[in-house]
């Protein structure tokens, strides 16, 4: 009998520990808005970069979010908040219908998307035997410029894995321009990627060694919570890289690891940076946050500093030459950022 | 809640071992191999994946060896869990996998007719994986924990038996994400997921990984076969960098093959 009620407690008060985990989000307009504006805050490492006073966005956005009177009135409050923040990886998805947003995206990123074309560079700026590499994630183009003894190369990512590991041939693709004079590495485009692959890619390029930044992770909830830095350095790595004149084009749309890349190549004294600010979306994201209501948002959560102090973040990174293509030059079948980028050689 | 639930194992093995008399155990059992299948019903809070709490219902797959003699017993059991997990709004659908593998040992310490009680310790090396969307969403953890283990064995008639057993960490080493998901050893060695999930690995004791199980097991035997099924209820909670909490009652069907010398 003794040795029954045992069991019977035991068991209760086992299956009962089920009862002690609870949601601590609620469903409101209310706690919705609430669960978006603390996570950013604990969390978000860009704050300070961007001289966003969060506070006050709250005093602002929070009395429309209560006053919302459905769920898409919500979503236009919530997005305006975060739009604050110019941050292409601050994104939010409505799971239900599929709608998502992107900080800053609009007017900006997106429009410089459209301001180049891998097609007319390869019909009317390369030799016609210029080689495709394939990957789902976007092809990767390299050959030679027309009529010139410069390599080109368009990286549009930085996604490497699985069977499509084409990091893993790349010094073949740098051996085989060792002739040539110069070369043009265009990561107008690039969305990013895996930040191990573009630290694999850059010491292709590095003659010498240099600090190039140094990255803080968020590691509590208070705004200056953050671990001790990282260095990070651009060297040498792979038996040959190329160290003989490089042009760098970047743009608007050139974000994640595809500006990350640029803070090594902006070490070396043989290449030049060509084109428009950065995206300025440097930060590795955190994993999704999940709502009740269906919405899910993520955001980064690291802070990266220039070796000085400063930082990209909230600017992007500022080409040694400005200059960017308009749509209807793009229309007009011309590419102003890869002519100048081939005039420097 | 855990100092109580602490207090009340400790009695009950207190009310066990008093009620002990020693005696001649006319039933021994050799050894036996086999496997499992069943279901895992969780509920899951980790703050590394999700504010929400989650939970489905995870299909079980095992393999084990058991071995009993008149003064001990020896097990060995690799499982794996693997399912879907989803809120409540149903919209976020996620994967868990976790993979076990234990081996425990138990000293017979006292027997009383038509039961015998063991006192012992069991070792085991489990890793859990969360992933939503690619990893859009995710979480892990991974141990080796030891934990000390008390189990009843008890004669129903012949032939049949109920196996009874708790048990609770005493010390182990547990790697869970850091506070932000990501830093610089997860980014660094994204190309490695062996590295991220079983790396950084933190020493702790039962006193902080609060981790406490039942299992409840009923046994028929043939000559060359044993059929087995076993309740298990299993209760975490584990505060690093985000507090985890996680619900586990599984039912199995465990089908196995005696083998070895029956001693008398």
């Amino acid at each position: 009998m003794k040795n029954n009620l045992s069991i019977i407690t035991i068991t209760i008060l086992l299956i009962g520990f089920s009862a002690c985990m609870k949601d601590k989000i609620g469903e409101s307009n209310e706690d919705t808005f609430q669960y978006l504006w603390s996570e950013m805050s604990e969390n978000y490492g860009g704050f300070q970069a961007r001289n966003i006073n969060w506070d006050s966005l709250y005093t602002i956005y929070q009395p429309q979010a209560l006053n919302a009177g459905s769920q898409d009135e919500l979503w236009t409050v919530c997005t305006q908040l975060l739009n604050h923040l110019d941050d292409s990886h601050v994104s939010i998805v409505d799971t239900k219908t599929d709608n998502g947003f992107i900080s800053g995206w609009e007017n900006d990123e997106e429009v410089a998307i459209e301001e180049f074309d891998l097609a007319l560079i390869t019909s009317n700026y390369l030799e016609a035997d210029f080689t495709t590499i394939k990957n789902s994630e976007g092809d990767l183009i390299h050959g030679m410029v027309k009529d010139k003894n410069i390599a080109y190369i368009h990286l549009p990512h930085f996604v490497s894995q699985g069977n499509e590991e084409w990091h893993l041939d790349f010094d073949n693709v740098i051996n085989s321009f060792s002739e040539t004079e110069g070369l043009i590495l265009d990561l107008r485009n690039n969305f990013g990627g895996i930040t191990a692959i573009n630290r694999y890619i850059s010491g292709r390029f590095a003659a010498t060694k240099e600090l190039a930044f140094y990255v803080r992770t968020k590691n509590g909830v208070g705004a200056n919570d953050f671990d001790e830095p990282t260095d990070y350095y651009m060297e040498p790595k792979g038996a040959n890289p190329y160290t003989k004149p490089i042009v760098v084009l970047i743009n608007k749309a050139t974000r994640s690891s595809g500006e990350e890349v640029v803070l090594y190549f902006e070490t070396q004294n043989h290449i030049k940076i060509i084109g428009e600010p950065t995206s300025n979306a440097f930060s590795d994201t955190g994993f999704d946050r999940f709502m009740p209501n269906g919405w899910k948002f993520k955001f980064p959560v690291q802070y990266y500093q220039y070796p000085d102090g400063s930082s990209p973040e909230g600017v992007g990174i500022i080409p040694d030459i400005m200059i960017k293509n308009e749509i209807s030059d793009i229309e007009s079948r011309q590419d102003k950022v890869l002519e100048e980028g081939i005039s420097q050689f | 809640m855990k100092v109580v639930f602490t207090i009340i194992i400790l009695v009950h093995i207190g009310i066990f071992q008093m009620n002990a008399q020693k005696a001649n155990i006319p039933y021994v059992q050799a050894s036996a191999i086999g496997l499992e299948l069943g279901v895992n019903q969780t509920t899951l809070l980790d703050k590394s994946f999700s504010d929400l709490k989650f939970g489905g219902n995870l299909f079980k797959f095992g393999f084990l060896f058991l071995k009993e003699n008149n003064n001990n017993y020896w097990e060995s059991n690799l499982t794996i869990h693997t399912g879907n997990i989803n809120y409540q709004n149903e919209l976020y659908d996620s994967q868990l996998l976790s993979a076990e593998l234990k081996l425990q040992y138990g000293r017979l310490i006292a027997s009383t007719t038509p039961q015998k009680y063991f006192l012992g310790a069991k070792l085991r090396s489990n890793v859990m994986i969360i992933n939503h969307n690619g990893f859009n969403g995710g979480s892990w953890m991974t141990n080796e924990i030891l934990d000390i283990t008390f189990r009843v064995h008890l004669l129903l008639k012949e032939k049949h038996k109920l196996q009874i057993g708790c048990a609770y960490p005493l010390v182990g080493f547990i790697a869970r994400p850091p506070y932000a998901g990501v830093d610089k050893f997860v980014s660094d060695n994204a190309l490695m997921i062996q590295k991220v999930i079983f790396g950084r690995s933190q020493f702790k004791t039962g006193l902080s990984y609060f981790n406490p199980v039942l299992n409840i097991r009923y046994i028929k035997d043939w000559r060359r076969l044993k059929l087995m099924v076993e309740i298990e209820e299993s209760y975490l909670s584990y505060q690093a960098a985000r507090n985890i909490k996680k619900n586990d009652l599984s039912l199995s069907l465990g089908i196995l093959y005696n083998f070895g010398k029956n001693e008398k």
